[in-house]
């Protein structure tokens, strides 16, 4: 089959697989698609790339930027879109621009510029997972380019100060995620039963506000008034990144019995090998319990792409 | 209607002509005065020199208390000021006069009506323009209402061409006339520094988003018939339009290198005199490679940027299928706001024509727009001849 892929990105915390938007796009889509990622988390050391995060690396192929990452995946023939109509497909793209126009620059805000977030979550976090002269270097780097590209984007006249720019940005995230939460509805995803590109670039930009505690917090506020917008990010997070070794993923809802039959088989033979992982890890000291999740899910991702690959 | 909110300013409103204070004012420096073509204004010169010989004696006298002498002094002060911007008001609102700084055209444009309010505290003067905006809700749709752009045979851009076209198709479809008016420093005396920007009553407004929510307050709207869920459907595919559309036309014109060259830099600084047209448009061009960098869109080919317009493109295309409008029968801001661009791209001679066989290869996107341009601007064009949209197929905007 396919060369071995693997990931590199930020790690997870305050119960998420990763507390970086763009790398938790793409995890919740290898998810979705059943790609079988190797998931390294950026940890202190020099081995990891520099540069864009997150990082898809397969054989001598190196790949950056989530919708490209998705593009490649989609070419691997690993695609969570398959049942979408043409106008589904053209409804993700228009809600994926809404993401980017309305509610990135707020997130970015809220992590990178936000002085008493950055100062006392944002920059600790990350300068622990990256080695030592860079750590000093780095965090300020990526909140300056945040900084600047929402003065770029956002700023300029008739808004002069940034805490005008600000409270526009914020004005628009609001509205953003009213839109979404009204787009959402009562269903369990974004185009029904089965999650798509869409719920994972939602899922990307929503869970680190939902779950990240910051001093600052007025558009989890906000996100926590949307009560399926949390169901939501909650359904993900325990379906799709914690109990996928029980084989409840509803991405691998197929009709065909043989199909089915030769799944519940490899989900046996699958979550043999994945105790036997756990307990490994489980020994090795220097990893906090929560990584475990991650890990496992990347063994856990390994043979369900068969069920989607035979439709 | 609804009337506004106090605290709610429309945000392309130009709501308040503070100075540039800040970092992001400092950052604009197009936002400096055309010297050369700055003429001299009678009534300026006057008020300046005064306070200074009265500032200079203030210390020589220290014993005297500094309210008494204050007081007197201040409303000599004053009425020079408002006379210079009456007189400017006066001047009619296109006045081809460059503007001394960034908020001088917002002021310039308004008539010599009820005082506006001194620019003390910008809180203050927000709430003043929040209720200007709610006196103007109520105010009917003038006769003569404007839209302003730059010069459309030898100056305007492409992605600028496709916002004003995009905003008189909105105000078509609202059925409110609009006069189109041509001037070669349009962008700088729009309140949000973008064209277009219409100059209602005593407001002025700039850009489609402001320009739609200030209509709606005044009881216009297109979009009311639309569910929640379609609402924010219309939303999304404006961000992608936006977002692919119109970012892809500023990169088009101003990161490929050919393009720049043959057309951007001659149309764009066309009405200044050597060495101003150059200074303006490697301003104009420095700011959006910025802006660009800063969005990751620095390090794309333009292959790729085509490829982003042909998906954006394909998503418009399989929306429409083959309804008259996106909503089906009924015409909204989206529609306005596609057939803006697609129009612009389609009409417009550039060096290649890469860009418009893009949007050619969809044959509903070009009917569509063959279809608003019949409906809201064939017949119009006879009542005002600035209208845009000219019936020839193929126009030269660029070249």
């Amino acid at each position: 089959m396919a060369a071995p892929m693997e990931l590199s990105c930020w790690g997870g915390d305050w119960g998420l697989p990763s507390l970086h938007p763009e790398s938790l796009t793409v995890m919740a889509y290898a998810k979705f698609s059943g790609a079988p990622l190797t998931v390294n988390t950026i940890n202190n050391s020099w081995r990891t790339p520099k540069g864009d995060i997150p990082v898809l690396i397969s054989e001598d192929i190196v790949i950056s930027q989530p919708a490209k990452i998705l593009n490649f995946l989609r070419k691997q023939k690993y695609n969570a879109d398959y049942e979408l109509s043409a106008k589904q497909g053209a409804d993700t793209l228009a809600y994926i621009a809404l993401l980017e126009e309305k509610l990135l620059p707020a997130l970015l805000h809220t992590f990178w510029v936000e002085a008493e977030n950055y100062c006392s979550v944002t920059k600790p976090w990350f300068a622990s997972r990256i080695p030592f002269p860079l750590s000093l270097y780095l965090p300020g780097k990526m909140s300056r380019e945040a900084l600047n590209r929402i003065l770029l984007t956002k700023g300029g006249p008739p808004l002069y100060s940034l805490s005008e720019v600000e409270a526009q940005i914020y004005r628009d995230a609001k509205e953003c995620l009213n839109l979404l939460s009204k787009r959402l509805g009562t269903s369990q995803f974004f185009f029904g039963n089965t999650p798509t590109t869409l719920d994972a670039f939602v899922f990307g930009f929503l869970a680190p506000v939902y779950k990240v505690c910051f001093p600052r917090v007025q558009l989890q506020e906000h996100l926590k008034q949307l009560p399926n917008l949390c169901r939501f990010c909650d359904d993900i997070l325990t379906c799709y990144f914690r109990l996928t070794i029980s084989g409840h993923s509803p991405s691998g809802q197929d009709t065909a019995d043989a199909n089915l039959q030769k799944l519940t088989q490899l989900v046996n033979k699958e979550s043999n090998l994945i105790e036997k992982m756990d307990d490994n890890l489980r020994k090795s000291p220097q990893h906090p319990p929560r990584k475990l999740t991650t890990l496992k899910l990347a063994a856990g991702g390994e043979e369900s792409p068969l069920n989607r690959l035979s439709p | 209607m609804p009337p506004l909110h106090p605290t709610q300013v429309l945000p392309g409103c130009s709501a308040v002509p503070a100075l540039p204070t800040g970092p992001a004012a400092q950052k604009r420096p197009e936002a400096l005065p055309p010297l050369s073509l700055l003429p001299p204004d009678p009534a300026e010169p006057d008020p300046r020199p005064r306070p200074r010989p009265r500032r200079a004696r203030r210390p020589a006298a220290p014993t005297r208390p500094a309210g008494e002498r204050a007081r007197p002094r201040a409303p000599p002060r004053a009425p020079p000021r408002a006379a210079g911007r009456r007189s400017r008001g006066g001047a009619g609102p296109g006045c081809s006069r460059p503007r001394g700084a960034a908020s001088v055209p917002a002021r310039a444009l308004r008539p010599p009506g009820p005082a506006r309010p001194p620019q003390r505290g910008r809180a203050m003067s927000l709430v003043a323009e929040a209720f200007m905006n709610q006196l103007a809700a109520a105010e009917p749709w003038p006769e003569n209402a404007a839209l302003y752009q730059q010069l459309k045979e030898d100056q305007i851009l492409l992605s600028d061409n496709a916002s004003s076209l995009a905003v008189q198709a909105f105000l078509q479809m609202c059925n409110l006339p609009v006069r189109v008016v041509c001037r070669a420093n349009a962008e700088y005396m729009s309140p949000s520094g973008k064209v277009p920007f219409i100059h209602v009553g005593n407001q002025v407004v700039s850009e489609l988003g402001p320009i739609v929510q200030f209509v709606k307050a005044k009881g216009h709207s297109l979009s009311d018939g639309l569910d929640e869920v379609q609402k924010a459907e219309m939303k999304a595919y404006m961000e992608l339009v936006n977002n692919m559309l119109l970012t892809a036309e500023l990169y088009l014109q101003w990161c490929d290198d050919v393009t720049v060259e043959e057309i951007t830099h001659p149309r764009y600084g066309s009405p200044y005199p050597w060495p101003l047209n150059r200074i303006l448009a490697y301003q104009k061009q420095w700011e959006i490679r910025r802006k660009m960098k800063a969005i990751g869109w620095a390090g794309k080919s333009l292959e790729q940027v085509l490829e982003d317009v042909d998906q954006c493109c394909q998503a418009l295309s399989q929306r429409l299928g083959t309804q008259p409008y996106f909503f089906n029968k009924q015409p909204t801001e989206l529609d306005a706001l596609v057939f803006g661009h697609l129009f612009t791209i389609l009409t417009t001679q550039l060096t290649t024509d890469e860009l418009s066989e893009k949007v050619k290869n969809y044959g509903n996107l070009t009917a569509f727009c063959r279809r608003i341009e019949q409906q809201y601007f064939e017949g119009h064009d006879k009542d005002n001849s600035g209208t845009a949209a000219p019936r020839s197929a193929k126009r030269s905007l660029l070249r």
